[in-house]
């Protein structure tokens, strides 16, 4: 379990994707096949039961220890996680144990039928039989509380790696009903399934943000121009009677979304559609928040079903009669995808981009100012002869809303403040609503940490609060209302544009006017 | 009237008119180690243990010093005053005070393992121990120093392979001494930010061995550090500092690294349970060798660990210096 241990160790310290897939790759390369099977279970969120109660093991340790109960809690206090504070209160072990995470595991689910004398006897062993890393482990496992959020997508891919096969291959696989406990890692990774060839995506075109002027893309008459909305891009795919989607991350989502399952009677076989789920409510797209807050359930509810519908815009036609017709340029597929929707009666689940219309780049520049009013945020442009995928894929975001705002706290990483909270006027109030830590340059925030330093009035926890008088630009790219913010407002990607350093507190913007951006 | 009373300058003997480790300026202060908040500058006049006294004057520029050698006495107005290695750093005490047959013993830091470079601790007998408890609860334990350099040096080497520099922190007084003395110089090159080189040196004058490492200035060529140790303090490596040197891995030695949710985390890709502090275990073995039956609890988690002796019966209170 010493490998294990180091891996929930290294996944636990960094949130960072390609960190956490080298440690799983380098995890993979080195485990036995029994032990891989039960990190890619463990990790997917099927844990072993629960054999004793947390408070149980406390009051063991209490005794093997040797120490009052109120000392083993001012220990908590000071480590936080109980399975930590247990490793750590416990002697040092005596013994050695090579036993491998799943030797482990078994040993656990054995002891889940046993008396609490034979477990307590078993429990005490291990832990004179781990060092305080593999204990605060074996803890988790043996209390129920063993947690490790990755992202399917990290997994899929540190598989992909480790195996050679495919990640959509991969992410098919273990999008399968199985359990550790029935199935090998062999059966599970390593052997082919049954829908995988038909279920499979195309690789997806990737958009890229446009950063430089439009006109340096050439002749205007060479694009496509359509809109875009906030949503999740994936691949529609309808074959052999059967639905799949797929996030542009490689991830299997259909489950996740139950209502396209009348698309199997709705398609024909041997359809391939590229766009994005949109969150979507009576003729209105919902904050993209909201779509992400229903991916994330584990169990999908008809209450959220019901409170976030969803609908796929089609932006492209990849698979068309069971016939890849990705090397034909851009403009021929949109004709036949047209085509296609004049057959196709799906309203309520499919709809099509539409296109915008410009006679040159500044018509084009013209009708992006305005372009939030027809929900988007942003437009896509697109070379008309070319095929998918393509490098000539560019999403042109909506201009940002940018307010003059007040900073009030600063929170600290590392060495320095570089989360900073800003706040608008209500009434003779400042109310926060935007937290952002991005935007300066390094000198700026070198400078804004020595002001902050000095005019400090409160602390809470990691937080400080200084005397208001500082007024920045802040800049962000959506605003819609949210219950849970004291201002009643919540922001997409809030980011700080300049230090207005001439600017008056009075000058900062109000509530007022930003509740005046939402639509 | 007890022999030691902690006033707001400090631990205070009456009967000698004298100060231990004060922090307000007073006319005679008795140090029990050259850290800051141990030894600091505007007394009139100093005492401590004579190993200690290099990096003190290193430290604190010309003042007025004296020393004694371990264990000899010193007796001003009557008062019998005796320095005892205390472990910590190179040249840390115990101070004994003896007054008509009472004696105290106040440990400033302290660790009862020996780790090579400073002056084993000595347990002295004493009827009052004043003892810090940086690290006072059980969850604090140390595995053994070799066991930890061990980590260190294969730590050191793996980054060496995957061509990254290794950034080590630890305190420029104490800390960083004793990395050196025991990272595996056959690794690689060694080098030392220059705080902890102007330390190196005083030490290395006093015969102690800290091998040669070379100072980090920015005239180093980028080129030469991959597979290097960079030895610095923890108040040093920050972004801006570490970002001339490429891809580097940065290790943190500290007792506080034992628990996964410390101070350091973000800093550090790599902890180390290293403490120049003693642990539970420490802590309680020196209360016991001292065979005080009263002791006083300072620094740290003094409510707990005060309340832990009174349980074993001792007479135990917890005084917040700060
Ligand atoms: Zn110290
Ligand atoms: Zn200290």
């Amino acid at each position: 379990m010493k490998a294990f241990t180091r891996l929930y160790l290294e996944l636990d310290k960094t949130s960072e994707d390609s960190e956490r897939e080298t440690a799983l790759v380098r995890y993979f390369d080195q485990a036995a096949d029994p032990d891989k099977l039960w990190v890619i279970a463990l990790l997917s969120g099927q844990r072993p039961k629960r054999i004793c109660s947390i408070s149980l093991l406390r009051e063991w340790v209490e005794e093997a220890a040797g120490i009052p109960s109120w000392l083993f809690e001012e220990g908590q206090k000071v480590v936080g996680d109980l399975a930590e504070t247990i490793a750590l209160s416990l002697p040092f072990p005596v013994q050695e144990n090579s036993l491998r995470l799943s030797e482990w595991i078994k040993l656990i689910q054995r002891l889940g039928n046993e008396a609490e004398t034979k477990q307590k006897q078993a429990i005490l062993e291990a832990w004179d039989q781990l060092d305080p890393p593999r204990r605060f482990v074996f803890n988790k496992l043996i209390s129920g509380g063993f947690r490790m959020d990755v992202a399917p997508t990290i997994l899929t891919g540190a598989l992909a790696l480790h195996t050679g096969i495919e990640g959509n291959k991969i992410a098919q696989r273990l999008s399968a009903n199985w359990s550790p406990d029935e199935s090998s890692f062999e059966n599970l990774i390593l052997t082919e399934h049954a829908l995988e060839d038909i279920s499979r995506p195309f690789p997806f075109s990737l958009l890229r943000l446009l950063e430089g002027s439009v006109s340096d893309l050439g002749d205007f008459s060479d694009w496509m121009a359509g809109y875009k909305l906030g949503g999740l891009r994936a691949q529609l795919i309808k074959r052999d009677g059967e639905v799949f989607l797929w996030s542009e991350a490689n991830e299997l989502i259909t489950p996740k979304f139950p209502e396209f399952d009348h698309l199997k009677t709705l398609l024909p076989d041997g359809i391939v559609l590229d766009g994005d789920i949109i969150p979507y409510k009576e003729d209105w797209p919902l904050p993209i928040h909201e779509l992400h807050a229903r991916i994330s359930k584990k169990k999908l509810s008809r209450n959220i079903m019901e409170q976030v519908p969803v609908i796929f815009m089609v932006s492209d036609l990849l698979e068309l009669d069971r016939t890849d017709i990705r090397s034909q340029p851009l403009a021929q597929r949109r004709v036949k995808l047209e085509a296609f929707f004049h057959h196709v009666s799906a309203e309520s689940l499919l709809r099509l981009y539409p296109l915008i219309t410009a006679e040159n780049w500044i018509e084009l520049s013209h009708k992006r100012t305005n372009i939030r009013e027809k929900d988007s945020i942003g437009l896509t442009l697109q070379k008309i002869d070319a095929p998918y995928p393509t490098t000539d894929d560019y999403f042109w975001k909506a201009p940002p809303f940018k307010v003059y705002a007040v900073l009030l706290y600063a929170q600290s990483s590392g060495d320095l403040y570089r989360e900073f909270t800003f706040a608008v006027w209500n009434k003779e109030a400042l109310v926060p609503f935007a937290k952002a830590n991005t935007g300066l340059k390094t000198e700026e925030l070198q400078q804004l940490n020595s002001w902050i330093k000095m005019h400090i009035t409160e602390r809470f926890g990691p937080v400080r609060a200084v005397k208001p008088e500082l007024v920045f630009e802040i800049a962000f790219d959506g605003i819609f209302r949210s219950k849970r913010h004291k201002s009643g407002l919540t922001l997409l990607e809030p980011r700080i544009v300049s230090w207005e350093k001439d600017k008056d507190l009075k000058e900062a913007h109000r509530l007022a006017d930003l509740e005046a951006l939402i639509r | 009237m007890d022999l030691l009373t902690f006033t707001d300058k400090g631990l205070y003997c009456e009967a000698a008119g004298i100060y231990i480790d004060p922090k307000k300026p007073v006319d005679y202060a008795l140090i029990t180690h050259g850290h800051a908040d141990h030894s600091r500058w505007g007394h009139k006049r100093y005492l401590c243990a004579q190993l200690a006294k290099p990096v003190i004057k290193h430290r604190l520029g010309p003042i007025k010093i004296q020393s004694v050698p371990y264990g000899e006495r010193v007796t001003i107005n009557g008062v019998h005053f005796s320095f005892h290695p205390a472990g910590h750093i190179v040249g840390s005490a115990q101070i004994r005070v003896e007054y008509k047959g009472e004696v105290w013993v106040a440990s400033g830091d302290y660790k009862t393992t020996s780790d090579g470079i400073s002056t084993p601790f000595e347990p002295v007998k004493c009827h009052t121990f004043i003892t810090e408890s940086t690290f006072g609860l059980p969850v604090f334990k140390w595995k053994s120093q070799d066991q930890v350099f061990e980590e260190i040096n294969a730590w050191w080497a793996a980054n060496k392979a995957a061509g990254k520099t290794s950034i080590l922190c630890g305190y420029s007084l104490g800390k960083a001494q004793l990395l050196l003395a025991h990272v595996n110089p056959e690794i690689g090159k060694i080098y030392a930010h220059a705080a902890v080189e102007n330390v190196n040196k005083v030490i290395r004058k006093q015969g102690i061995p800290i091998p040669e490492c070379t100072r980090i200035t920015p005239q180093v060529k980028k080129s030469e550090l991959p597979g290097s140790l960079i030895i610095a303090p923890p108040s040093a490596v920050n972004s801006s500092w570490v970002k001339p040197f490429g891809e580097v891995s940065i290790g943190m030695a500290s007792g506080w690294m034992a628990m996964r949710n410390n101070h350091y985390k973000r800093m550090a890709d790599k902890g180390f349970t290293l403490s120049d502090h003693a642990d539970w275990e420490g802590l309680n073995q020196a209360v016991e060798q001292s065979e005080a039956t009263r002791v006083i609890v300072t620094h740290g988690y003094t409510a707990a660990y005060s309340q832990w002796l009174r349980e074993k019966g001792y007479e135990a209170e917890g005084i917040n210096l700060h």
